[in-house]
């Protein structure tokens, strides 16, 4: 390809655009954290440390324990849950695999208003404002994102291995734990990563459900936001929600740069 | 063993059945409360449509729709632009820098909803940006490229190079090869990648709740109102209503897309 070396710079648009309004807004926020609250909910050019002040008074740092336990309850879930679901599926034979492949991936493309509401249509009144609540509507919402990853490695895993074990004499929970269950990791992790990640800062569910008496991160930043107008307070713990997400995620690629096979195939299609 | 098997057979149908009423429960209450006759809901009280008649008389939502797909249909339609600059501009980087602007790309899709928003809102604000229709398509673009960018690259990843080259060898411009070789080849993955962009777009509550300005309600953000107002028969026909158009597109799209099986090596080469 002779003329191919120029098209190097059809990238640049793209890649300015995201730089512009994607990583310099993501350092504004860490500006607006130290900047001081004027009395009409602006912010003045001033320095100021009362918005991580009350970043890491008790309170805020409840909530942030409340939203790390809620994610980690619906990964947990979504994991427990998931995982007979994905094994099941990965025994129908093949055409009716790809039915019920677009059966479960059909709740993402739905709005997620719409399944809120069915929600709470279907949920006792007595129940909202409990963790149980939230957490269930939230494990339900994310369980495609933990099913598609699992049934991909469980696709990409050679059915022998397990053949040969039970012919070893291995019982169905050995096979399992010594053979299914290491060989579909990747998929286990990237499928965690996949609900953990955008339930830390999930809104919606929270505020329906929780009415009000189950404040996460995410109610925390809207109301600060929107309502109560501090903005330095809600940027501090915008910064809480970002660091809550990219620990795991450096965990994650740290791991998967000292063993590559733990990102599995998930970013085949981006990586060459 | 035989009867091991029918067990295991039994349960892998109950966990699958599970698992799809859980899913499919909350949309078919939405459905069959949108037929309630009284005006709150959560109580049966008889049979009626009259709230499917009172939707077709609601301007306000009507203007809503309009609005969400104006603003899907610009941001889907530009991040797709991008995404494909992207996708062929970045294979002639070097390694280095094709692997932090690859990085750059999938980070909008791993960091949520909220922070994309919450920096977008203090952002426009430092800058004495005027919230309106564009501050939310640049809002929907931020996510809508990296979408759009995964969908391309996986394209051009397949694509046959040889194609384009074939073309210059017979005599066309550069510009009349991939005119006629090029988006052909990759029209389907475009089409995939606009209408996942668009139903991204559509959907999106919270990036839109912070990018927004005064006025502007896209339909989200209207249902968003009414839903504090609890439980409502009509909201439920609305719902009914948005799921039918969702289930009817997405068959349209899956229709389009399978019509032609091999459509990526080619099929459309003359013009």
């Amino acid at each position: 390809m002779n003329g191919s070396k120029r098209t190097g710079w059809m990238a640049w648009p793209p890649v300015v655009f995201l730089v512009v309004f994607f990583v310099v807004p993501t350092g504004i926020v860490m500006s607006y954290s130290v900047l001081e609250r004027d009395f009409y909910g602006q912010v003045r050019p001033h320095f100021s440390l009362d918005g991580w002040r009350q970043a890491i008074d008790p309170i805020t740092l409840s909530v942030l324990s409340r939203s790390v336990t809620l994610a980690l309850c619906v990964t947990f879930s979504c994991l427990v849950l998931g995982y007979p679901c994905a094994l099941a599926l990965a025994r129908v034979g093949l055409p009716w695999r790809r039915y019920w492949a677009v059966l479960i991936s059909f709740p993402l493309v739905t709005s997620l208003l719409l399944r809120i509401y069915g929600w709470m249509n279907l949920l006792p009144l007595e129940w909202r404002g409990t963790i149980w609540a939230v957490g269930l509507v939230m494990s339900v919402n994310y369980l495609p994102f933990m099913l598609l990853p699992l049934l991909k490695s469980l696709e990409g895993m050679d059915r022998d291995m397990v053949h040969a074990a039970t012919d070893l004499g291995a019982t169905s929970w050995q096979t399992f734990r010594l053979v299914t269950w290491p060989l579909t990791r990747p998929g286990a992790i990237a499928g965690c990563a996949l609900v953990f990640i955008p339930s830390t800062g999930d809104y919606l569910v929270p505020h329906f459900f929780g009415e009000g008496r189950f404040n996460v991160l995410g109610t925390l930043i809207v109301q600060q936001f929107m309502e109560r107008r501090n903005w330095p307070y809600a940027a501090a713990s915008s910064l809480w929600l970002l660091a809550l997400v990219c620990v795991p995620l450096l965990l994650w690629l740290g791991a998967s740069r000292l063993h590559p096979a733990l990102t599995g195939k998930m970013w085949d299609n981006v990586d060459e | 063993m035989n009867s091991r098997s029918w067990w295991h057979c039994w349960l892998r149908r109950m966990v699958l059945a599970l698992f799809l009423g859980a899913t499919y429960a909350p949309v078919v209450m939405i459905f069959i409360y949108s037929f309630n006759r009284s005006r709150l809901g959560g109580v049966w009280t008889g049979f009626s449509t009259r709230w499917y008649a009172e939707l077709f008389q609601r301007s306000e939502l009507w203007k809503a729709l309009g609005t969400s797909t104006l603003i899907a249909a610009c941001a889907s339609s530009l991040s797709t632009i991008l995404g494909t600059l992207a996708a062929f501009g970045l294979r002639h980087w070097r390694r280095r820098t094709r692997d932090l602007a690859r990085g750059l790309f999938s980070i909008p899709l791993v960091v949520p909803d909220m922070i994309i928003g919450v920096s977008l809102a203090l952002y426009y604000h430092s800058l004495a940006i005027e919230r309106g229709l564009a501050t939310i398509i640049v809002a929907h673009m931020v996510f809508g490229v990296s979408y759009a960018f995964v969908v391309m690259s996986a394209a051009v990843k397949l694509l046959d190079e040889t194609l384009f080259a074939a073309a210059l060898d017979c005599g066309a411009t550069p510009w009349q090869s991939h005119r006629w070789v090029t988006i052909p080849t990759l029209a389907p993955s475009l089409g995939v990648a606009w209408l996942l962009v668009f139903v991204m777009s559509f959907d999106d509550f919270l990036i839109t709740f912070f990018s927004k300005g005064l006025g502007n309600d896209t339909l989200p953000i209207k249902i968003y109102s009414q839903m504090r107002f609890g439980l409502r028969p009509a909201t439920n026909a609305l719902f009914a209503v948005i799921f039918l158009v969702t289930v009817v597109g997405v068959a349209v799209g899956a229709w389009l897309s399978y019509r032609r099986p091999n459509s990526h090596l080619g099929g459309t080469i003359s013009p």
